[in-house]
């Protein structure tokens, strides 16, 4: 009986592998959430936006944005930079939404064909194991993409900004 | 305080570590370069740092070479964000052509540090060679970036015959090679050295320095030293290692050679792909054909404070956390005194 219960706790080679695999998965992601953290120094950042914006701002001509701003013929060029930035972060966001679609698809049929070849209890639990890895490196992978589109898309905003506020000032884009 | 205390202790943990580590490393010899006819290469974060320390000291230098790299100044391009953001935004990735270097504004940041003497004067470049290039299948530095570097240096007053700007090849972000056993050309991957049939560092020097001799077959004939960097490192916050790198042909022991400055990417310090990147990339071979000596100074990640989790050159500020400039790009920038440094020690009567 004891025998029997033992034997029946043993763990099997593979469950065991993909237990160790979660392990590392597990602390690879802690360090990022510290990375992640340690990035952060908002003082920095602060100082270096305002010091910047300041020297910028007091750097233009606010009476001649205010009458080049009444000129209908300046919008053009408004809309055209706002149209280019709309066109290139369409096209960004469905190309990585497309890619998270397919991989998303990609991970659900590996996991069912997955779970059709497991022969005992302890291979369906590490086919789990390992497919739900393979998704989140996967997943991971595509969300770090797409937060770097997204920063992307607001520096061109940001760049947008400025570029148009130096044009109606009527000085070279700075 | 229980964190200031965490970091004093990973502060003081480090700097143990480092002298201990730079214990092993002998002193950088003192060579008797010819000083004035120095030049500077690097790839990415290298490059970045290349353009920083050729126009810091553009008074002892000849030319430059910039693989996947922006304008100086260039995370100081769109006010409206931090120097990080921008550095790997519009620096790097840009969204469309508009919303790369603002290269207007950062000329006229330029010639400011250039009024302060915070950097030597512009009108050096005049009689420089640049060197540029970018990887038709570069997806981390794109050719909107470089292009607006071309820019840089042509509105500065490097004449267009003084500019080599290589756009034509289907490589990925890599320093290039002929050799087989590195990565496939259009791929980008660790270590970032790619073959693509060209040796890119006989390419940059042949143009700064002109009518070089070829390099032999086999391997560099002249000795890598292994040379302690903390003597030349009086910032915390550097991310510098505690060694660094000179190649040394035999008949430059005597004095008189040239020097070349090379600085490598993101994770390819030595303390991240060992010597692949000080050894293995070309430099060395045509250094021991044209008597120069070929500097390797190094960074390695730092995940806490500096905060550098790549060992990435500075390009956005981190080696400066404490003062209101967050100088990372003048004389007075933590890696560039000590790469400053370096130099004058190579530059002293050989002993």
């Amino acid at each position: 009986m004891t025998d029997t219960f033992t034997a029946s706790l043993q763990i099997e080679p593979e469950l065991k592998k993909a237990l160790d695999r979660y392990q590392e998965v597990l602390t690879a992601a802690n360090n990022d959430v510290q990375l992640l953290i340690n990035s952060f120094n908002p003082s920095q950042s602060l100082q270096q936006i305002s010091s910047a914006s300041m020297a910028f701002y007091s750097s233009l001509d606010w009476a001649k944005i205010l009458q080049n701003s009444l000129n209908p013929s300046s919008y053009f060029n408004y809309f055209s930079g706002l149209a280019e930035i709309q066109k290139a972060a369409t096209s960004e966001v469905s190309a990585k939404l497309q890619s998270l679609l397919n991989t998303v698809t990609k991970d659900g049929q590996s996991y069912t064909s997955q779970l059709s070849e497991a022969t005992s209890p302890q291979q369906i639990l590490a086919n789990t194991i390992n497919t739900g890895l393979d998704a989140y490196a996967d997943m991971k992978t595509n969300l770090v993409e797409q937060s770097q589109t997204l920063a992307s898309i607001q520096s061109a905003l940001v760049a947008f900004g400025q570029q148009s506020l130096s044009k109606l000032s009527g000085d070279e884009v700075v | 305080m229980k964190r200031f205390l965490y970091i004093f202790i990973c502060l003081e943990l480090f700097f143990t570590l480092s002298l201990a580590a730079a214990w092993a490393a002998i002193p950088l010899p003192k060579l008797a370069i010819n000083v004035n006819e120095t030049s500077v290469s690097g790839l990415s974060s290298g490059a970045f740092m290349t353009s920083q320390f050729y126009l810091s000291y553009s008074d002892i230098m000849v030319g430059a070479g910039i693989v996947a790299g922006g304008p100086y100044l260039c995370a100081q391009s769109w006010v409206g964000q931090d120097y990080l953001t921008n550095a790997t935004t519009a620096c790097m990735k840009p969204l469309t052509p508009m919303s790369a270097p603002n290269t207007p504004l950062l000329e006229k940041l330029t010639k400011k540090l250039d009024a302060e003497n915070l950097i030597d004067p512009l009108v050096n470049l005049a009689n420089d060679k640049i060197y540029l290039f970018s990887g038709h299948a570069d997806q981390v530095v794109s050719t909107n970036v470089v292009n607006q570097t071309q820019k840089f240096y042509k509105d500065l007053g490097v004449p267009a015959q003084s500019l080599r700007y290589v756009t034509n090849v289907d490589a990925g972000h890599a320093l290039i090679t002929a050799d087989k056993t590195d990565s496939t050309c259009n791929i980008t991957q660790p270590p970032f050295i790619n073959n693509c049939g060209f040796n890119q560092a006989w390419d940059i020097l042949n143009f700064i320095y002109a009518n070089l001799t070829a390099p032999g077959q086999g391997e560099a004939k002249g000795k890598i030293i292994e040379f302690n960097q903390t003597e030349f490192i009086d910032s915390p916050y550097s991310s510098m290692s505690a060694s660094a790198f000179v190649y040394v042909p035999d008949q430059c022991r005597a004095g008189g050679c040239k020097l070349h400055i090379v600085f490598h990417g993101c994770l390819q310090g030595a303390a991240v792909i060992g010597d692949h990147y000080y050894a293995k990339t070309g430099y060395n071979p045509i250094a021991d054909a044209n008597n120069f000596i070929v500097l390797y100074p190094q960074v390695q990640p730092s995940t806490t404070t500096p905060f550098n989790p790549q060992g990435c050159w500075d390009f956005w500020g981190y080696s400066d956390p404490i003062s209101a400039r967050h100088d990372y790009f003048s004389k007075q920038a933590p890696q560039i005194r000590a790469v400053r440094a370096m130099v004058t020690r190579l530059s002293q009567p050989a002993q």
